[in-house]
């Protein structure tokens, strides 16, 4: 129990280190990779994204659009979680990695949803001409979902699966072991 | 293998369903903003007797150093509903799934009021890791306090179950 609470809060250490220190290289990897998907929406004029500090700045290239300023670090700190969750269970590596590569391609479409909401809600009459109420509602829904609740219940579902297969596979183990 | 597939699709559409009324004005006004007003009133009194001097107004709990504004996310709300979708989503008897609902509800509003009185005080005493506190700290752990709970419950539960069927 003792062993698995430190285990725990190991895990939960290395993950914020990781986020701390990581934020500026790991946004501008995840944000050049949503852009990629915004290149779909034309109202955004193919935006690029630089991170910023720990923020990332989006800019319009093709025509004149409003630029934006995202909290970046704000959408990937559910890493902390799903350290501190697999470093409870002991050495289970792989698993970690599916896991974190689930994360990450969560993380770089919670960066799209994240700029589509900016550019929808958040700048004054140019949201309101691009953007219906509908849209607009929609993207800050979405977000507001993702930030709150989602980006935690994702970091659960993987940890669950992943929880699930190992003491299904020990059982199989001892089955095994009293058969023979 | 299928009932933890069928565990995550129920949780799934609880979580939905619990957690998009939270978007909606009217739950917004009649349930989220109450209880922040209620976390905020609690926080305040914990603050008053380790001797802060604060006002509390509504959601605002406010001194001359510091304030802070409970809005949603910070109301716990959120967790509780994760919590209880988890809970509900497993399939354990009605009576266990009751309990858990309960104890769980009390210790993410308990864990919340430390996070709600420890980030003021952060906020008054050292504002610039108020921030790093106030998402990254906090929310996981309130967020891994839910899931520990629910995997210790998980255990019980799943072994209840099997010794009533035994």
């Amino acid at each position: 129990m003792l062993i698995r609470a430190l285990r725990c809060m190991a895990g939960a250490v290395a993950g914020f280190l990781f986020w701390w220190y990581a934020t500026p290289v790991y946004n501008d990897a995840i944000g050049a990779a949503s852009v990629q998907i915004l290149q779909m929406d034309k109202r955004l004029c193919g935006p690029r994204a630089d991170s910023v500090d720990r923020n990332l700045f989006v800019q319009p290239r093709l025509c004149l659009v409003p630029t934006a300023t995202i909290p970046a670090d704000q959408l990937t700190y559910n890493i902390i979680l799903l350290a501190a969750l697999f470093a409870m269970g002991g050495r289970r590596v792989l698993a970690f990695i599916i896991s974190y590569l689930v994360v990450i391609t969560t993380h770089i479409l919670s960066f799209a949803v994240s700029i589509e909401s900016t550019y929808a809600n958040a700048n004054g009459t140019w949201s309101e001409q691009h953007y219906s109420a509908f849209e607009r509602q929609l993207w800050i829904s979405t977000e507001f979902f993702w930030r709150l609740v989602g980006m935690f219940a994702i970091v659960f579902a993987c940890w669950w699966i992943a929880q699930q297969q190992k003491e299904s596979l020990s059982h199989r183990e001892r089955v095994a072991r009293s058969a023979g | 293998m299928r009932s933890r597939w069928k565990f995550l699709l129920r949780f799934v559409l609880f979580l939905a369903v619990f957690e998009l009324p939270l978007l909606t004005r009217p739950v917004d006004e009649y349930v989220a903003r109450p209880l922040s007003s209620a976390i905020a009133a609690t926080s305040g009194a914990i603050l008053r007797i380790i001797g802060e001097k604060v006002v509390v107004t509504g959601s605002v709990i406010s001194a001359s150093c510091f304030a802070v504004d409970i809005q949603n996310g910070c109301n716990g709300l959120e967790t509780m509903l994760f919590l209880v979708a988890a809970v509900l989503a497993f399939p354990a008897a009605a009576r266990q799934r009751l309990v858990a609902t309960i104890l769980g509800i009390v210790l993410i509003q308990a864990v919340n009021l430390v996070r709600v009185t420890t980030l003021f005080l952060v906020g008054c005493h050292r504002r610039a890791w108020f921030e790093s506190f106030h998402l990254a700290i906090w929310q996981t752990i309130v967020f891994a306090t839910a899931v520990i709970f629910f995997a210790a419950w998980t255990r019980r539960a799943t072994v209840a179950d099997a010794d009533s069927r035994a």
